[in-house]
């Protein structure tokens, strides 16, 4: 009996220390009631794409309940991106009113990826920082393909497979410049004239907040039309209309 | 009896309530945060169109770190921002990592011949859970003139005479020239001649080191005689002392 009840008194000392222990986390540390109150974020981005994401909004600082105190602090610098040879998959950057309206993240896509991946970056008030973490994941995009036309010189067949419209940008290889754009609707067919023999060319997909590549590729051994006079008109996409932003995602594929 | 007891109450309750606000410490006196970055302000001296890297981290120190690894500037105005922006503003302070890789300096530039009164630039130091209001206090040095004048009876001589008490760099070329013509070093109180080329001669004198340099005086000497070209004739001595300011010269000479 003694040892029993020896033995229970043991087990229950050790169990009692089993709920103390969890009870009792190492890393758990009052929050600083100062300090700003994060709530984490999520982000989809388009391959190679850029997104606008304003994460401060539902995040709150005890000091100053219109947030106005709120900032970004030890985001990377922005110099380690042109010193390290590879890219993170994803950057993240303060737009500071320049890409962006002020006190928003820019994220941006470096490359293609599958699993959603979490930069870290802190929340600061005037004198607190609290560590937040932005969670991006990819989006899905659909191919597009762009195909010479038998017996057509100088002309290319564009489908667009994705659910959204694209804007296919295209340039010849020799000269680097933007030759043409055209808007092609979700799921829908255009055809291009190009005057190459060879071009690259990207299909930006998206909007102002968001945008990135939905699929690029080249062509080769095109038959350069020598009939060819003015440049046909239809839903090509004039210089002005194409958004800045093609050109920067042109020279991100490089 | 009553009155007095009432008053004697009601003395006594107003008393406790200004002991207790008494006991309050006002908004601004707060006990220094045990976990904040400890800070001490700077100064620095800068030529006229000066600029300097300044290590401001240098005597500050972080309670949670002996070696002050993970101090950092938060709450810096953007770089972006005025990199983007149409005119160079009078004084520019930023972080010099966004600029030149990591280095944990201040990096000052100014557009400005003299200052009526010191800038103080306001940032914060921080470390990753707090943050620390500091200032950096900027400073015009004065410097001395110096001449370059004709030389009777020898066309295409000027003579360069440097009146301050440190050597200058003597940079000079046609008014409107890409690049200067020639440079020269020309000792603290000292006396040289250079070869001129153009009948009007624009020149800057430069003065201070790798981490703080600026432009000791400047001028133009016209209607010089100039005889024919002979070649073999630059002089060019090396200014590699002069780091920072000639990187940033071409803002300069234009």
């Amino acid at each position: 009996m003694r040892t029993s009840a020896l033995v229970r008194v043991a087990t229950a000392v050790a169990a009692g220390s089993a709920v103390l222990a969890l009870a009792a986390p190492a890393q758990a540390v009052e929050p600083d009631p100062a300090a700003p109150v994060v709530v984490n974020d999520a982000v989809s981005v388009y391959p190679f794409g850029v997104a606008v994401v304003d994460v401060l909004a539902n995040d709150t600082d005890p000091g100053a309940p219109d947030g106005s105190a709120l900032a970004f602090c030890r985001l990377p610098s922005m110099s380690s991106l042109f010193t390290d040879i590879d890219l993170p998959k994803v950057t993240i950057a303060d737009s500071a009113g320049v890409y962006g309206p002020a006190g928003k993240l820019v994220v941006s896509a470096n490359r293609r990826f599958r699993a959603p991946t979490d930069v870290e970056y802190y929340v600061c008030n005037e004198t607190h920082m609290t560590e937040a973490t932005l969670t991006v994941s990819m989006r899905e995009t659909a191919p597009v393909t762009v195909r010479k036309i038998p017996g057509r010189p100088g002309r290319l067949k564009v489908v667009n497979h994705n659910d959204e419209r694209v804007i296919v940008a295209w340039l010849g290889v020799r000269e680097g410049t933007l030759d043409g754009a055209v808007r092609v609707p979700a799921h829908g067919t255009r055809t291009i004239r190009v005057d190459h023999k060879r071009i690259e060319w990207a299909a930006v997909i998206g909007n102002d907040r968001r945008s990135g590549i939905a699929d690029h590729g080249a062509v080769r051994g095109i038959d350069v039309d020598p009939h060819r006079s003015k440049p046909s008109k239809g839903d090509a996409v004039k210089h002005v209309d194409i958004p800045g932003i093609v050109g920067l995602l042109f020279s991100r594929l490089r | 009896m009553r009155t007095h007891l009432l008053t004697r109450a009601a003395v006594a309750v107003a008393a406790g309530a200004a002991l207790l606000a008494a006991g309050v410490p006002a908004a601004q006196a707060l006990e220094p945060d045990p976990a904040a970055p400890v800070v001490v302000d700077d100064t620095i001296s800068i030529y006229p169109y000066g600029s300097a890297f300044v290590d401001v981290l240098a005597n500050d120190t972080d309670p949670g770190d002996p070696d002050g690894s993970q101090l950092g500037f938060c709450r810096m105005p953007s770089v972006e921002d005025l990199l983007f922006s149409a005119a160079m503003p009078e004084m520019l302070v930023a972080d010099g990592s966004d600029i030149f890789g990591p280095s944990n300096q201040l990096v000052v530039a100014s557009n400005v011949a003299r200052l009526d009164e010191p800038y103080v630039f306001s940032y914060h130091v921080c470390n990753y859970s707090r943050l620390t209001k500091a200032t950096l206090t900027v400073t015009m040095r004065k410097t001395a003139p110096v001449t370059v004048r004709k030389v009777p009876g020898r066309p295409g001589i000027l003579k360069v005479v440097n009146h301050n008490d440190e050597r200058v760099a003597i940079m000079w070329g046609a008014p409107r020239s890409e690049e200067p013509d020639g440079q020269r070093r020309v000792g603290a109180h000292a006396t040289r001649t250079i070869r001129v080329h153009d009948k009007n001669v624009r020149w800057v004198a430069l003065a201070g080191t790798t981490r703080n340099s600026g432009i000791a005086d400047q001028g133009i000497v016209r209607g010089v005689k100039v005889p024919d070209r002979k070649p073999g004739d630059k002089h060019h001595d090396d200014l590699f002392d002069f780091g920072l300011f000639t990187l940033l010269f071409g803002r300069v000479w234009h």
